[in-house]
């Protein structure tokens, strides 16, 4: 069955009203009914208003036919938003046999000015699954263009995470996150995805036997740039739903402490060994002095204990969130001082 | 079926009906009710519309809004619902739309506006002692205020760009669990002022024209911050408190 390829653009300059067109001669158009009091109305185009009077009619008459199908192709081009409109053309696909390729390559060529649509992505969805595991590489190289153009965009993730879990393709995803943060450390989604890999993939042996390679990364990164927010608290993933393990990994604590020393960007380590004293890690004399060396403007003598001194030095150093580090101080169990 | 519904119009519909104080008595409940059952998943989430979409917290939490306006949870199974809720808690402590995808201001409302209006989470939780919580709590709390940043608007994920429509998703989940003293209220305003048009309304970012939508929550982030002259908000419906009383 064919379709017209790439012509999406063209339709819009060379379009014949339907009225004029041969192969709608015997369709009468049905008009939108907006009720006796329609409120807010839209402002249809003439050639809006004429496109969906006709996708009504065939709509109604349940009418599978190579002309409703290009209709649709016509109607979705004038609305992507429509899922009606995109519902009649998978029921269509169905009916006609169409090829499924085809309208991979239809969705492919809409996707870019459509990157974040809901129902084009859906479309794209339903398509693959019908596929099946032969799709793979097409869409993780469909998603992969995708984030070419817009790292971050989160239903390029989603369709490529269900890709995974449904069709497979697991094999290079720990590297393609690689190269993504390569590109940009903070991309908070490839950091995301990375613990997606780490895990649920089925070629890899899971978060705890994931889980040291992956510390040392993320040291590495949280060295590189101990501003970015997204490492640390990847970092305190790895050992979720574990925190005896987490206090008790010297890495843990070390990091925040090589932070500290360069008394520069340390906002997320001083949280970080807040939390870590929170949760049961008791800090060594080095830790009393690297908080002591960063000689903030503070209203008064440090305190004995060291989370209150923490707290206080964010209360300084983090000052939008000033009243949070306060009501963190103010939760803090009252301990013996650490001395 | 060609005229079949949507759970996002039925919840704005009834939204609006509830806002401009229509009896509620006059409406199909039972229908509305049996149809949105069917849209529930195996895995607790909802598709909007019967023949098939995607699914995601989005829809989650218009069932439950539209079971909290119709005084009736028949339409949904709560326990499943908050299933998914809970897998939908990423590691760092917000919520993605789906398990697994990256945690997002968005999503992270759903969450926790459906887990408030199902009853799993209780009034002011923070300020209580309780350390038992269905959610992490303490790392959601700690996810939501870094999200206000250094221009003092908030951003949907981390290392993005400030957007007015956050002060509203993550205010507003900050403001439901009883943290929303803990923000810098004075650097919200100053953030939102300069998304606020010279023609009216909001923008996204710092300059933008207005659009309809972040208006909306431009003035919903400015109703948190208790502007005067604003009516107070049901963070939880997203309208005033006024509206959910249909007053």
């Amino acid at each position: 069955m064919e379709s017209d390829e790439g012509d999406e653009q063209q339709q819009e300059a060379e379009r014949l009203p339907l009225s004029q067109r041969p192969e709608w001669s015997d369709v009468t158009p049905i008009p939108q009914d907006d009720g006796p009091n329609p409120v807010v109305p839209i402002a249809y185009k003439p050639e809006f208003s004429e496109t969906m009077s006709y996708f009504r009619a065939v709509y109604y008459s349940n009418e599978r036919s190579s002309r409703s199908f290009q209709l649709t192709k016509e109607a979705i081009c004038l609305n992507p938003g429509n899922y009606t409109v995109w519902h009649f053309r998978r029921q269509i696909i169905e009916t006609l046999h169409a090829d499924l390729q085809d309208e991979l390559a239809f969705v492919g060529r809409i996707a870019k000015s459509n990157s974040k649509n809901y129902q084009l992505w859906h479309h794209r969805r339903w398509v693959a699954e019908k596929l099946g595991t032969g799709a793979v590489n097409k869409e993780l190289q469909f998603t992969k263009k995708m984030l070419s153009l817009d790292a971050k965009n989160y239903h390029a993730w989603s369709h490529r995470q269900w890709v995974l879990q449904a069709l497979g393709g697991w094999e290079d995803e720990l590297d393609y996150c690689q190269m993504l943060l390569g590109e940009d450390i903070f991309n908070n989604s490839a950091w995301n995805q990375r613990y997606f890999v780490v895990t649920r993939s089925p070629l890899l042996g899971g978060l705890i036997a994931m889980r040291d390679s992956e510390v040392n990364f993320t040291i590495e990164a949280i060295l590189g740039n101990p501003e970015n927010e997204s490492p640390w608290r990847y970092l305190r993933g790895l050992y979720k739903d574990d925190t005896e393990s987490w206090i008790n990994d010297p890495r843990m604590s070390s990091v925040c402490l090589k932070v500290l020393s360069t008394k520069s960007n340390y906002v997320f380590a001083l949280s970080t060994l807040l939390d870590l004293i929170c949760h049961g890690f008791w800090p060594s004399e080095e830790f009393r002095e690297a908080i002591n060396a960063l000689n903030t403007p503070d209203s008064g003598p440090l305190d004995s204990d060291l989370g209150r001194a923490i707290c206080r030095v964010l209360e300084c150093v983090d000052p939008l969130r000033c009243n949070y580090w306060l009501w963190r101080k103010s939760k803090l169990p009252l301990t013996v001082s650490s001395q | 079926m060609h005229n079949g519904s949507n759970l996002a119009s039925t919840y704005c519909a009834l939204a609006i009906l509830k806002a401009v104080g229509y009896n509620f008595a006059n409406i199909d409940s039972k229908s509305i009710l049996t149809s949105m059952r069917n849209l529930q998943q195996h895995d607790g989430s909802f598709m909007p519309i019967h023949f098939g979409a995607e699914k995601d917290l989005r829809f989650v939490y218009c069932a439950a809004a539209i079971c909290f306006l119709l005084e009736d949870w028949s339409g949904m199974d709560r326990e499943r619902a908050k299933a998914y809720i809970l897998n939908c808690q990423s590691y760092d402590g917000g919520f993605g739309l789906t398990p697994g995808s990256e945690s997002h201001g968005g999503g992270t409302y759903c969450a926790v506006a459906s887990l408030r209006l199902m009853g799993f989470i209780e009034d002011n939780v923070l300020s209580k002692n309780t350390s038992s919580s269905i959610i992490d709590l303490p790392l959601l709390l700690s996810w939501c205020l870094q999200r206000q940043a250094a221009d003092g608007g908030f951003q949907g994920r981390a290392n993005k760009p400030s957007d007015t429509c956050y002060a509203f998703w993550i205010g507003s989940v900050l403001r439901m669990l009883g943290g929303y003293n803990l923000i810098d209220k004075e650097a919200l305003r100053g953030f939102l002022l300069t998304c606020q048009s010279q023609y009216g309304g909001f923008g996204k970012c710092p300059g933008d024209l207005p659009d309809l939508y972040h208006s909306f929550y431009g003035y919903t982030a400015f109703s948190l911050l208790e502007e005067p002259g604003l009516n107070p908000l049901c963070a939880e419906l997203g309208m005033t408190e006024f509206s959910a009383l249909g007053i």
